[in-house]
């Protein structure tokens, strides 16, 4: 049955995280939560996956699945370490803004792929890729949004894919700089304040996620 | 398959001595979940524990009930806590592992998964993941025994919702006098025999021996119902070509499964019969292209038709004690 070959395949791959003291790489993801008087943020948290590194010699990394979840509330969740082989001048990192579609379909996960966290839809299994909540002022008005975006199967799919090149080399650490607000302005652009399932909607939001993220 | 070869030290709970022989090759072999004696017990003093609902008082087993297939009776759509009323039938746990999706909708893509949607629904048991861990980790006894499957006591989601999968994918219901007549065993009635005929004609391709099920969506037809208005497919995909798509269920045991159908419409075989024969309109829109031409049985090929559906049942399934409560 290829399904069960993909589940173990999925497992080893989201689980494969090695401890040793090995080299690697310090992702830190900066979130700029200036809320102003118009935009109160109140959940922020998304699945950060796949990340590979690519060094300005043309040489990458493997891909490293591990599927990281990143929350505005949580500090430690914020600076991620992915392992590397060598260490060399840094060119680029690519990553998936969400999990991979193997993942979703893996039954039952720990760690931050753990259901408990809020980040998984049971009715219609998969996890949420991203949530966003809180509300703005809009016409003067208090408006609340909501937005959890989801969904991994052919059209429905969500996670997105980014890639940022490095304005300064670094040999160990990167900095993300990450702007919800981006990402607010555009889903009130084409009016929408609540997606809640995955579908055609969430698909075309989740086109907006790689803009938040930028070098 | 080398995958079946779990140490024998665990008595009973094998899967290969489980899976019939002559029948495909379940989707769901417990890779990542190791089928021990002790992880199914676990998973069965779960699946009787009314404290994993927020008042404590309902277990899966109250929409579940072995003896009548491991559905609910009399309930057109299932009751939880405090009477709340669901909108769906609750269906049979019969040969689960063998399917590739769960619920009426197939919404649902694992049957590791599949649980926490009872425990969090709030027409179900109304709970939360954290609170039925924290329940768990406080009892000693529960303690114990996930240690016992797990090697140590950490009680996690995931450990969790793979003991009580110990117990519902080892419900497999095959020795009914359908299997036995396959297996040579015993001889079929005349009426039987022509019920079969009839049966493989009209109704295997998609309720498909040996399962009496299949892992497609199909709209048999029905007219909506009016109360929930339920599309099936269609709410999880949008699609409307998936619009009235059911997953087609097992008849297994269908003799003790009553109500019929995602709604729970019919409440005899008879009635369910007369649909399919005289009620089916084969100009519905969304019909699957199996159902277009027109079924006619006169009323002796019905009567025959039943009495096939008949053999299906399985009482060494709906009464055997490994599968009920567990009398201390
Ligand atoms: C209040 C009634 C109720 C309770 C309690 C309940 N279920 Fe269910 N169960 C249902 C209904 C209704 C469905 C169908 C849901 C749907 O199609 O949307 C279902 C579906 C299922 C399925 C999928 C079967 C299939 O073939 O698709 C499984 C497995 C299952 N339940 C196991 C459990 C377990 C394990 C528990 C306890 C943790 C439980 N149920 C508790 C009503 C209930
Ligand atoms: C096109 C595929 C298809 C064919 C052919 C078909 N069925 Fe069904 N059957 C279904 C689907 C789908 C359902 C569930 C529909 C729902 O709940 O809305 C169902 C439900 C049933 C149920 C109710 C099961 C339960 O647990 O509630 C019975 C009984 C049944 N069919 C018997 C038959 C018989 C007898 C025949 C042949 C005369 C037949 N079916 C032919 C697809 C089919």
């Amino acid at each position: 049955m290829t399904l069960l070959k993909i589940q173990i395949l999925a497992l080893l791959l989201c689980f494969g995280k090695s401890t040793q003291a090995q080299p690697s790489v310090s992702v830190i993801f900066d979130i700029d939560l200036t809320n102003t008087s118009d935009v109160k943020i109140e959940t922020f948290r998304f699945y950060a996956s796949n990340f590979q590194i690519e060094f300005t010699d043309g040489t990458r990394e493997k891909i490293n699945v591990t599927c990281h979840l990143i929350d505005m509330e949580d500090k430690e969740s914020l600076h991620i370490k992915i392992p590397t082989t060598s260490i060399k001048t840094i060119r680029s990192i690519n990553y998936l803004i969400g999990t991979d579609s193997l993942t979703n379909i893996s039954g039952a996960l720990e760690g931050d792929l753990d259901p408990i966290k809020g980040m998984y839809w049971a009715w219609n299994s998969g996890y949420i890729n991203f949530k966003l909540e809180g509300n703005r002022i809009v016409s003067g008005k208090k408006t609340p949004f909501e937005y959890h975006i989801g969904g991994y199967n052919g059209d429905q799919a969500t996670s997105r894919k980014k890639s940022i090149t490095l304005i300064k080399s670094e040999n160990d650490s990167i900095h993300i700089n990450v702007n919800p607000y981006t990402f607010i302005d555009a889903a009130e652009s084409v009016n929408e304040f609540s997606i809640m399932i995955p579908g055609k909607k969430a698909a075309q939001l989740a086109d907006f996620l790689p803009d938040i993220f930028s070098n | 398959m080398i995958l079946f070869s779990f140490s024998k030290s665990s008595k009973e709970a094998i899967l290969s001595d489980m899976i019939p022989k002559k029948w495909p090759e379940p989707v769901y072999q417990f890779e990542n979940n190791p089928l021990s004696e002790e992880g199914f017990r676990l998973g069965r003093d779960l699946f009787y524990d009314v404290n994993l609902s927020r008042d404590k008082s309902i277990s899966c087993a109250n929409c579940h009930l072995q003896y009548t297939g491991f559905t609910h009776v009399d309930h057109k759509v299932s009751h939880g806590i405090e009477g709340r009323k669901g909108t769906r039938n609750s269906p049979v746990l019969i040969n689960l592992i063998w399917n590739n999706s769960f619920h009426w909708d197939g919404g649902v893509n694992h049957i590791e998964v599949q649980s926490i949607n009872p425990i969090k629904h709030p027409a179900e048991m109304d709970n939360t993941l954290k609170n039925v861990l924290s329940y768990l980790q406080k009892s000693s006894n529960y303690k114990m025994k996930f240690s016992r499957v797990f090697g140590d006591t950490i009680i996690s989601t995931k450990r969790f919702l793979q003991a009580i999968t110990q117990f519902t994918g080892s419900l497999i219901s095959s020795n009914s006098r359908y299997d036995q007549y396959q297996r040579k065993e015993i001889e079929f009635s005349i009426q039987e025999k022509k019920g079969l005929k009839l049966f493989k004609k009209n109704c295997n391709s998609c309720h498909t021996a040996p399962l009496f099920n299949s892992n497609n969506l199909e709209s048999n037809g029905l007219p909506i119902d009016t109360i929930f208005n339920d599309l099936g497919r269609y709410t999880i995909t949008q699609l409307k070509k998936d619009s009235m798509k059911f997953r087609v269920p097992t008849l297994r045991n269908i003799e003790v499964t009553f109500p019929y159908m995602h709604d729970g419409r019919y409440k005899k075989l008879r009635e369910v019969i007369k649909y399919y024969t005289e009620e089916l309109n084969t100009k519905t829109t969304y019909l699957s292209p199996r159902l277009k031409r027109k079924i006619s049985l006169n009323s002796n090929e019905q009567k025959d038709l039943i009495a096939f559906l008949l053999t299906l049942t399985d009482k060494e399934f709906l009464y055997n004690k490994r599968f009920s409560f567990p009398r201390k």
